[in-house]
């Protein structure tokens, strides 16, 4: 029997098409469950009933471990799913709906729902956010329980060859049974762009479609599905002529990806000649290899965070010197821009001392303004780049200077670190450029007077975006208003530009922003110099490049100032430049 | 007749992310295996050292001070070893 086509529209999240079948994950709450008054008599049985519960429940949970522990996967999160089985033999669940049971004369469902509310309270008024947010946990256990009652079954961990998962959202332990082998795409009815799900997407890329509203309801499991992440289309149960269109497509969107991957390492230049250099994001020595394959020349931006966590010390100078020169020498006669820490302190095990809990970290103490307070700190790791810095083309980068004084502040440790260097008769590049992150809207707003003390400008879309327009970017109730396309960013944007360019610097982009070849002509418009992105977007980055005019993107920069709002904008650039040539529509 | 005196020893959260879950799921995993009750107290707050969601509910973070309590024919024994899982930062590396 033929059942009903459906399409969904949603938000593509990561590019490529999935044909396959459908796993749905339930991971939607149950509303509604029978409330029942029960006599005295009934106790034992609806205790049975609930001890069944559980023990399903138990078997359930050890299977998914056991599914995990098969697959390798990160210990990380079988503890998740180990605390969950916990859970289940808490008192203060199980006791208390036995409790309610017995003592209310309320049927199981009734009695779990009570418990679970009162532990969710209790967990309301918690002020640490890394605590508060178990209370995950706990919901997750108990909608696996109250499943097991009512008998409506949770999907389990079992996944077939050719799996398309669909969920209403996608927790990071749903995420650790993604094996790539057997899954080949998914698609939630939540999230956006910049979500948990779209980032973990991107990074297997595998193809993906969020924010499609209802799709976990409509699709069952078993359902023949489609994942455009292209365009942003799901199609349920599509007829023989769809597939087979699809599949005509996914072979073309992997012969335009294999074509990329053979253009990649030769430079990307305009239609009119100008050549843009693009670099890639490095978070890890061990991602050299793969960055540089994608075609990156250079480094834009190396993130040293990862020296500072998971580690019960403060590292030493000789863990920032080896991470560096390591990379410094893989990447050179490119650069490598290393960018010095950009946490907060809260972050990373610490002798620091008690730092205070602090409200709202994003603007707190840390990165450039942690290190100019812990100068000590600072001068460690500073004398691991410089020293770095002798085996290889690098550069040195502040994140977050927000103003004159930190920048100044921070130039003058470096100068110290040297002046220790030298009297130690330790080599390093005494030319090292220094560059800083504009990243504040401060900082963007008086970057003609930083460019007069600065190497470079490396613009970080992500932070800049998320403090221009004031939205933190994690809370679900404002991040649909993260817009890069907002004029005010763009205006940041083009200030920034034109003062580096005025003082004779170069200016770089390594935010998200970058790697979106939707904004590329624009950012190439307003003269962006470098784009700097992780490395599955190099390659199409370069390619678009190659089919764009920069006379005409200059043209069409210039006009966007007129333009009063981030929808009407994007539709600007859709009619200007990507209708106009099927060669870039393709590469959208 | 009840002859246990019960025992009660006060501690700091040493470990950084304070009595998290891999914290609170070992402190009521050791607390289980005794027979004694076992109570945690914090600011006033007191909660089922045995349960791993009231023991997450008290939310101790780093630096803040918890009472252990226990009674039961194990207590003091009880007490001795979760107070030291505490003062070991539960073996956070």
């Amino acid at each position: 029997m033929q059942r009903q086509v459906h399409i969904l529209h949603g938000v593509p999240a990561s590019a490529g098409i999935a044909i396959g079948y459908a796993v749905v994950l339930d991971t939607r709450k149950i509303e509604r469950y029978p409330k029942i008054r029960i006599t005295s008599a009934l106790v034992e049985d609806e205790t049975k009933r609930f001890h069944d519960a559980v023990s399903a429940s138990k078997k359930q949970i050890i299977e998914a471990i056991r599914e995990l522990e098969n697959h390798n996967v990160v210990k990380e999160h079988a503890f998740i799913l180990e605390t969950h089985l916990m859970m289940l033999s808490d008192p203060a669940l199980t006791g208390r709906v036995e409790q309610l049971i017995s003592e209310e004369n309320i049927n199981a469902e009734w009695a779990l729902k009570i418990a679970l509310g009162e532990i969710e309270k209790d967990f309301e008024s918690i002020g640490d956010e890394y605590i508060k947010s178990r209370v995950d946990d706990t919901t997750f256990v108990g909608e696996r329980l109250l499943r097991n009652l009512i008998g409506k079954k949770m999907s389990g961990f079992h996944l077939l060859e050719n799996s398309v998962i669909i969920a209403h959202d996608l927790s990071p332990t749903d995420t650790a049974m993604m094996n790539k082998e057997k899954v080949l795409g998914f698609a939630t009815d939540v999230g956006g762009l910049t979500s948990h799900t779209s980032i973990i997407a991107h990074s297997l890329e595998m193809p993906a479609v969020v924010g499609l509203k209802n799709a976990s309801s409509i699709v069952s499991p078993g359902d023949k599905v489609i994942v455009d992440g292209i365009s942003g289309l799901v199609i349920v149960n599509p007829s023989e002529s769809q597939v087979s269109e699809y599949e005509q497509r996914a072979r073309s969107y992997l012969s335009l990806e294999l074509k990329l991957k053979e253009k990649a390492k030769s430079p990307a230049i305009t239609k009119d000649g100008k050549y843009v250099k693009i670099k890639g994001n490095l978070e890890f020595k061990e991602e050299v290899k793969t960055v540089l394959d994608h075609g990156a020349e250079g480094i834009g931006l190396y993130r040293t965070e990862f020296l500072y966590l998971n580690r019960n010390r403060i590292p030493c100078e000789e863990d920032h010197f080896e991470a560096y020169k390591a990379v410094v020498e893989a990447v050179s006669p490119y650069n490598t821009v290393i960018r010095t820490l950009d946490l907060g302190g809260d972050k990373f095990y610490s002798s620091l001392g008690e730092l205070k809990n602090e409200m709202n970290p994003v603007m707190g103490l840390r990165a450039i303004r942690l290190c100019l307070r812990e100068v000590e700190i600072f001068k460690v790791q500073l004398r691991g780049i410089l020293r770095a810095s002798h085996y290889g083309n690098t550069s040195i980068m502040f994140p977050m200077i927000s103003g004159m004084e930190e920048l100044l502040r921070a130039k003058e440790v470096l100068e110290e670190t040297k002046d220790d260097l030298r009297k130690q008769g330790i080599p390093f590049d005494e030319n090292i450029p220094v560059g800083i992150m504009v990243e504040v809207p401060s900082a963007a707003t008086i970057a003609d007077i930083l460019a007069t003390e600065v190497d470079f400008f490396s613009i970080g879309t992500n932070d800049l975006i998320q403090y221009a327009l004031a939205i933190d970017r994690k809370n679900e109730y404002v991040n649909y208003l993260y817009e890069p396309l907002h004029p005010a960013v763009l205006r940041l944007i083009k200030f920034t530009i034109d003062a580096a360019h005025n003082s004779g610097i170069p200016v770089s982009m390594c935010g998200e922003m970058a790697g979106r070849v939707i904004y590329t002509p624009i950012l190439l418009g307003m003269g962006i110099d470098t784009l700097s992105t992780n490395a599955f977007s190099i390659s199409h980055v370069k390619e678009m490049a190659r089919k764009l005019n920069i006379e005409k993107c200059r043209q069409l920069a210039e006009n966007l100032f007129q333009i009063k709002t981030a929808q009407e904008i994007y539709d600007f650039i859709n009619r200007e430049i990507v209708d106009k040539s099927p060669d870039i529509c393709a590469l959208l | 007749m009840d002859y246990y005196t019960m025992k009660e020893q006060k501690v700091t959260i040493q470990n950084r992310l304070g009595l998290h879950a891999r914290a609170a799921a070992m402190f009521s995993r050791q607390a289980s295996e005794f027979h004694s009750s076992i109570v945690v107290i914090k600011d006033g707050t007191e909660v089922n050292g045995k349960s791993i969601m009231e023991l997450l509910t008290i939310a101790a973070t780093k630096g803040s001070s918890i009472t252990i309590k226990a009674h039961g024919k194990d207590e003091a024994q009880a007490v001795t070893v979760l107070s030291e899982l505490v003062k070991q930062g539960f073996g956070e590396s």
